[in-house]
């Protein structure tokens, strides 16, 4: 069977092949004017999709990408004139030098959130400013710097940096769209909308941080070498603040998080600038109120309007067509072993102590949890369960104590390492991604067993494939939680109830060995409800997984579980089988308050 | 000691008007959740206004309160078209680019009106004495009126905050707006007088920057990020925290300067920015519930 492309990506590749076959022509008609302002578009084509990647995909808001730019440009420069490499030689190298600065912003943005990085990247770009004024001899100053048009042997020097221009354009929207259409794609779609849980998913957001800034400042850095090429000149005023303004309407304006987004972004803000030159002095009054309009009425950009009327424009998050894959496979998803070891132990917790301050969130906990079996943890408010699964999941480290996860101590592992080991968990707060639709948010639950990733920038088999069986088993997933029907819906769009059940089947999606279940009942409907207690149920007998649940529905936990622990004030007042637990004084005391003898 | 004390001064004078700019930022931050980026254009704004007015003929007193009057105003449009109805969107990237928008349209009608980058105009001080000098320090008029007026504002604002109906008002809606809410506050129009308090305080550094340095148009965006990064090592969180970043930044950068050579002068700040978040997360005196990592 072969493998088709899902709509949405079709669709685009259309569109970018009819551009590039459109363009290819250009030289052959256009006067020096136009081809000059075609290939200004075609480096804005780069910068807009560039800046895509890390503000619209991945939610940093960056405000550095100019700087990177410069730094691009300046580099090439470098390696053109005082090295005197080939030029196209040197736009690479320039693009290698700006990643390297794209390592910088990676490791700003690892440490620092939403504005505050907006502000150390102003800053930054505040900064590179200054040194490409001052920058002596590296830079030129100023004044600027004369660049000798590059030779390209048998066309002339200016269609020969439009059809690189060209050709870098095409490449970066068409590979781009690609890694888009993938687990990179959906990782940053995570990392934009749901950060804290990101861990629990085996996503490294680190490393994806720094991977979509280095990514995204080399197309930066290519972009500013052809700039140079194709001015002849360098000056510290193209990388000015105010350029990286254009940069941002460019993206705001054709729609964030989408790279066909990014190219209607740059050409018609290119057209618009070109329109606006006329009116001389004016134009920073047209284009502030133009971005100020565009927020208002239309803020998620002209993407943004067009997947409104036409949905299966979509730029997808997913390889494969979905229309196309058997839907029908329920039993995808039981092709783990399943080999009861209810004697076996999956987490063994040893005087686990965890310090809030000075509250003891958990003091000294003891516990055995058996392969296989439902293990509910229940407790009144403040009783310490939700701090027992952040501790068991990496999201808080312990003070003090071990714990066992199949044998593996887990002392400090980071949340992602946990999730490695077969650990999955819900939240107590819904977290699904609004950038991704329910399929793909399903899909985030596969990314740590994803083995032919790399394949995606080419679509090879090998990753086509693979992703196949993801989606049948994330549709089977889907089928399991009975929300089959909204594939295709945004994850914004979904209640509460609904928001749950697709978390519970992206938990499924990991093939988890643990699944933590923080309060999974809360605020869901009675139908919800037990469409839950069904799904846990099948985690334990048809997967084999082992169960912690943390609940405050006591009537689900009775029904359910295997073994109750009861907390109280961070220490274990109780353990045992339901119907042990339920007549122990000391839990009715914890949850009721001691009885006074009336009589 | 000539050195030192002009130094110092001109590092306080300077310092002080970062430190009424990061106030003004920091009182919309704390009242609406986000940075208004189109601060550095209402200073701006107040100084071309107190220009025009006083060619017009006005008093200068009466030029510099039209100015600030005027400027609140805008700051208050500015918050009813590009914050009001975008709150819906709740997205900060989408608040961020509207605000930038208006600075744009501000820098662009000033530019318009008054001329290109490089015309610049001047506007005469409000008082014109010769140095004064106690002992072995030497205090230039303009510096000793800045410093004077600088403080008078933050005493007047701080009192206000803390004392006044409408101030106390404000603070409850910047502590919790869905809590004021409930409590029957009209936090729409407490929104617009944020707006405008946080303007009030731009004007005003406006119209004393003016006579010191000449008006030109781009002389608010350097001025919003020294304002920024006052604010940010301050904490951006507290009035206090700004007041004290601002004074920090602006001796930092005069003595900066001086010891090291002008050219900079300007880069210092950058410099403190990038590290002061990378490094102190909570800047030097913000409070333990701001989260930044």
């Amino acid at each position: 069977m072969k493998l088709s492309a899902p709509v949405g990506l079709k669709l685009h590749r259309y569109i970018y092949i009819i551009l590039a076959i459109f363009s290819f022509f250009i030289p052959f008609w256009a006067n020096q004017y136009i081809l000059h302002v075609a290939t200004i578009t075609f480096i804005h084509i780069l910068l807009a999709v560039s800046l895509n990647f890390v503000m619209g995909f991945a939610g940093q808001l960056t405000l550095a990408h100019v700087a990177v730019y410069g730094f691009g440009a300046y580099a090439t420069a470098n390696f053109y004139i005082v090295l005197k490499f080939p030029y196209i030689i040197s736009i690479f190298c320039g693009a290698i030098f700006a990643s390297l600065i794209g390592i910088f912003l990676g490791f700003l943005s690892s440490r620092l959130k939403q504005f505050y990085f907006g502000i150390a990247t102003l800053s930054f770009t505040m900064l590179s400013h200054w040194f490409f004024v001052h920058g002596g001899d590296i830079t030129r100053g100023a004044s600027g710097w004369f660049i000798p048009k590059p030779e390209f042997g048998f066309i002339s020097s200016h269609n020969g940096i439009f059809y690189l221009s060209l050709l870098l354009a095409f490449f970066v929207l068409w590979f781009g769209s690609n890694i888009a259409a993938g687990p990179f794609g959906r990782r940053l779609g995570a990392l934009a909308d749901i950060e804290n849980a990101c861990g629990n998913l085996g996503i490294d957001t680190k490393k994806l941080k720094y991977e979509v800034f280095i990514i995204s400042s080399f197309i930066a850095g290519l972009a500013g070498g052809l700039l140079m090429g194709i001015l002849g000149f360098a000056d510290p005023e193209s990388f000015h603040f105010v350029n990286m303004i254009v940069q941002f309407l460019m993206v705001i304006l054709g729609g964030l998080n989408s790279i066909f987004g990014g190219l209607i972004g740059a050409i018609t803000l290119t057209g618009l600038w070109e329109w606006v030159r006329e009116f001389e002095g004016l134009w920073e009054i047209v284009l502030g109120a133009i971005l100020l309009l565009l927020m208002i009425l239309a803020p998620y950009g002209l993407y943004g309007f067009l997947i409104k009327i036409l949905p299966q424009w979509r730029e997808p998050r997913h390889a494969i067509n979905t229309l196309n894959v058997n839907t029908l496979i329920p039993e995808k998803i039981n092709n783990i072993e399943n080999n009861k070891k209810i004697s076996e132990s999956s987490i063994i917790i040893e005087n686990v102590s965890k310090n809030f301050g000075g509250v003891k969130a958990l003091n000294e906990i003891n516990l055995e949890i058996k392969e296989g079996e439902i293990h509910a943890i229940i407790g009144p408010n403040g009783s310490g369960k939700s701090t027992f699964v952040d501790v068991l999941s990496g999201a808080v480290f312990f003070d003090s104590g071990t714990i066992d996860i199949f044998g593996k101590k887990t002392n400090n592992l980071k949340s992602h390492e946990i999730a490695k080991l077969g650990v999955s968990r819900t939240f107590q707060n819904f977290r699904i991604s609004s950038r991704l639709n329910v399929l793909e948010n399903v899909l985030l639950g596969s990314n740590i067993r994803q083995q032919h990733e790399s394949g995606a920038i080419i679509r090879s088999k090998k990753f086509l494939n693979e992703e196949k069986i993801l989606i049948e088993e994330a549709l089977a997933a889907l089928e399991f939680v009975g929300m089959i029907d909204f594939i295709n819906s945004k994850g914004n769009e979904l209640s509460g109830g609904q928001m749950r059940l697709v978390e519970l089947a992206r938990g499924i999606m990991s093939k988890p060995k643990i699944m933590l279940l923080d309060e999974p009942a809360a605020g869901l409907s009675l139908k919800h409800v037990e469409t839950a207690a069904k799904v846990i149920k099948k985690l334990r007998d048809e997967l084999g997984v082992t169960v912690i649940l943390v609940e405050h529905v006591l009537r689900l936990v009775m029904d359910l579980s295997d073994k109750v622990t009861v907390l109280n004030s961070g220490k274990i007042i109780a353990s045992g089988s339901p119907i042990e637990v339920k007549d122990m004084s000391v839990v009715k005391e914890a949850y009721l308050g001691k009885r006074k003898n009336v009589i | 000691m000539l050195d030192t004390s002009i130094l110092l001064v001109n590092g306080i004078a300077v310092g002080g008007l970062y430190s009424l700019l990061a106030m003004g930022l920091v009182i919309v931050f704390k009242g609406s959740g986000i940075v208004n980026f189109a601060h550095g254009a209402l200073f701006t704004i107040s100084a071309y206004a107190a220009h025009t007015l006083l060619n017009l003929g006005f008093s200068y007193f009466l030029s510099i309160l039209f100015a600030i009057i005027i400027t609140t105003l805008i700051g208050m449009i500015i918050e009813r078209t590009a914050f009001r109805p975008l709150i819906k969107t709740a997205d900060p990237l989408i608040f961020k680019g509207a605000t930038v928008a208006c600075a744009f349209i501000i820098i662009g009608l000033i530019r318009w009106r008054f001329g290109g980058l490089g015309d610049y105009l001047s506007l005469p001080p409000l008082f014109s004495f010769s140095p004064i000098i106690v002992g072995q320090f030497i205090i230039p008029s303009q510096q000793l009126i800045i410093i004077i007026c600088v403080t008078l504002i933050m005493f007047i604002f701080g009192a206000f905050f803390t004392y006044s109906g409408p101030g106390r008002l404000m603070q409850a809606v910047a502590e919790d707006s869905e809590a004021a809410k409930v409590v029957g506050i009209n936090v729409d129009i407490i929104f617009l007088w944020i707006w405008g308090a946080g303007s009030c305080l731009g004007a005003l550094a406006g119209v004393l920057m003016a006579p010191v340095t000449l008006i030109f148009p781009d002389m608010g965006l350097i001025m919003l990020i020294k304002a920024v990064a006052a604010a940010v090592v301050g904490g951006f969180d507290r009035l206090s925290g700004a007041v004290a970043g601002g004074l920090l930044l602006g001796l930092s950068e005069v003595c900066f300067g001086y010891f090291v050579g002008t050219q900079y002068q300007d880069v210092i700040g950058f410099i403190v920015i990038i590290f002061i978040l990378t490094f102190m997360p909570r800047g030097l005196f913000g409070s333990k519930n701001l989260s930044r990592v």
